[in-house]
């Protein structure tokens, strides 16, 4: 089976492409192909999107100017003392210096002429997506694995990696996302279907039915999400500890 | 003597997780060197790679001290940066430039240094894993011998061959550590037939007994910092 078909089957929760990638010798090999295709291509389009932008200085120093004067509006409905709002007004005062020295900045020579600087940039932020997209991926398969192990299923770590990978498939879709206003609804789906592949792909390595494999994806996640939270609050007592220490 | 090209070809075997080929390798009477050169190979490759890769970034992107110079300067232009300096006439940038350009002096050779020392660097770790991998493995039940298991683990360095992907100027590297953790889990079960939780927990033994240590002494450098605040 080709890769497409490969692509095209995870895409429809096809059973006989997961399975074939289960038992197939070189699964992880295509696998990881499927993850590559769609990484270059979702990084090439980002690149490309960032590459126009970033090309134009003046256009980069306007983004600039326009988030930092966003973020101060966002920080002037929560700043509640007099001292805050003096050091938003600093903060205000100093955007066309800070704007004038973005410009400076975006423009200091390089050794490579300009373009092919920008290029080379580009071309690593291409390269650097499938890799993202893999690590990404196998920390999702080895939580699903070591959760679905323990409730009952059979496969293994080969199988699953292999398997796991078509999971990658639906975020072909984040090639979209550079338009402003699909940005969030699209990773939203790709994220949700990549999800639904990934239950589907560890029910067919396990052998488990749809529920288990749901527990099996969703369990680590949420107990991790649940430890950071527990974390969170011991930091948080900690440094409240630490500046009344410091108070004292 | 084997040819570069078969250490390749091992390597890769490693990057994707080739069960035969872990297997095969526990039978090989030359797995310990083998499993040494693979090591040394995929850091050479990684080294090179990453050395060009930095070389072409040097040259792309604008000279750190220049960049400084600039924040330098606009450090007393901007009205922000010289109202914390009239709130408190003793603060200045200028110890933090200092130390940034001392920083980007001594990081120009990094990449020569990195180059080189990247093939120490993996040999180094594959060594200390495989013997912590090892006694847990025995400890568990394992059958494997030493050069079993360093000749299987030494495989799973394959995965630092995506590291070369640095090559390219401005790449992030990525998976390496978790796809690396998982060929050590291959290997070792293939080292020393263990079952699949066995090995599971042979292969983490190691990061989990580094993390305890990081986490030890972290608290304990938290907690002297508590200390002294409350102290003075």
């Amino acid at each position: 089976m080709s890769v497409i078909d490969t692509f095209n089957g995870a895409l429809i929760l096809n059973q006989r492409v997961f399975g074939e990638m289960r038992d197939a010798p070189d699964g992880v090999r295509r696998g990881f192909l499927i993850i590559l295709l769609v990484g270059i291509l979702v990084g090439a389009i980002q690149s490309a999107s960032a590459l126009i932008s970033s090309g134009n200085p003046d256009q980069t120093v306007e983004a600039f100017i326009v988030s930092y004067r966003e973020a101060i509006e966002q920080q002037r409905q929560t700043a509640t003392t007099p001292e805050q709002r003096e050091v938003l007004q600093l903060f205000e005062e100093s955007a066309d210096e800070m704007a004038a020295m973005v410009r400076e900045l975006v423009t200091l020579p390089t050794i490579l002429p300009r373009p092919i600087s920008l290029f080379l940039q580009a071309l690593g932020q291409t390269v650097s997506r499938p890799l993202e997209y893999l690590s990404d991926m196998l920390l999702a398969v080895i939580l699903t694995h070591i959760a679905a192990r323990q409730l009952g299923g059979q496969g293994g770590i080969r199988a699953m990696v292999a398997v796991g990978s078509l999971s990658v498939a639906p975020h072909a879709l984040d090639a979209l996302t550079f338009i402003p206003v699909l940005n969030l609804p699209i990773s939203i789906i790709a994220w949700g279907w990549g999800l639904i592949v990934l239950i589907t792909g560890t029910a067919v390595v396990h052998r488990l039915d749809t529920g288990k494999a749901t527990l099996a994806v969703l369990l680590y996640p949420s107990l991790l999400i649940i430890l950071g939270i527990l974390l969170s609050c011991i930091l948080l007592i900690g440094l409240i500890s630490l500046s009344a220490g410091l108070g004292a | 003597m084997e040819s570069l090209a078969h250490f390749v070809r091992l390597s890769t075997a490693g990057l994707l997780l080739d069960v035969n080929t872990f297997r095969a390798q526990r039978d090989n009477p030359y797995a310990l060197r083998e499993g040494f050169l693979v090591v040394i190979v995929v850091g050479v490759i990684v080294g090179i790679a990453s050395l060009i890769g930095s070389i072409l970034s040097r040259m792309a992107a604008p000279d750190p001290t220049a960049v400084i110079e600039v924040l330098q300067r606009y450090s007393e232009r901007i009205p922000l940066f010289s109202g914390l300096q009239e709130v408190n006439p003793d603060f200045s940038f200028d110890p933090i430039f200092d130390l940034l350009t001392g920083v980007f002096s001594t990081l120009q050779w990094s990449s020569l240094i990195g180059a080189i020392a990247t093939p120490v660097v993996y040999v180094l770790g594959w060594l200390i894993y495989g013997t912590v991998a090892h006694l847990a493995a025995r400890s568990l039940g394992g059958d494997g011998t030493f050069a079993q298991t360093l000749g299987c683990t030494a495989l799973a360095s394959g995965a630092n061959l995506l590291a070369a992907v640095q090559i390219i100027p401005f790449a992030t590297v990525a998976g390496t550590t978790l796809l690396g953790l998982i060929g050590c889990y291959l290997g070792l079960r293939a080292a020393h037939n263990l079952p699949a939780w066995r090995a599971f927990w042979a292969t983490l033994i190691g990061p989990i007994l580094l993390i305890l240590i990081l986490l030890v002494v972290s608290c304990g450098a938290l907690a002297i910092l508590i200390a002294s605040a409350q102290g003075s």
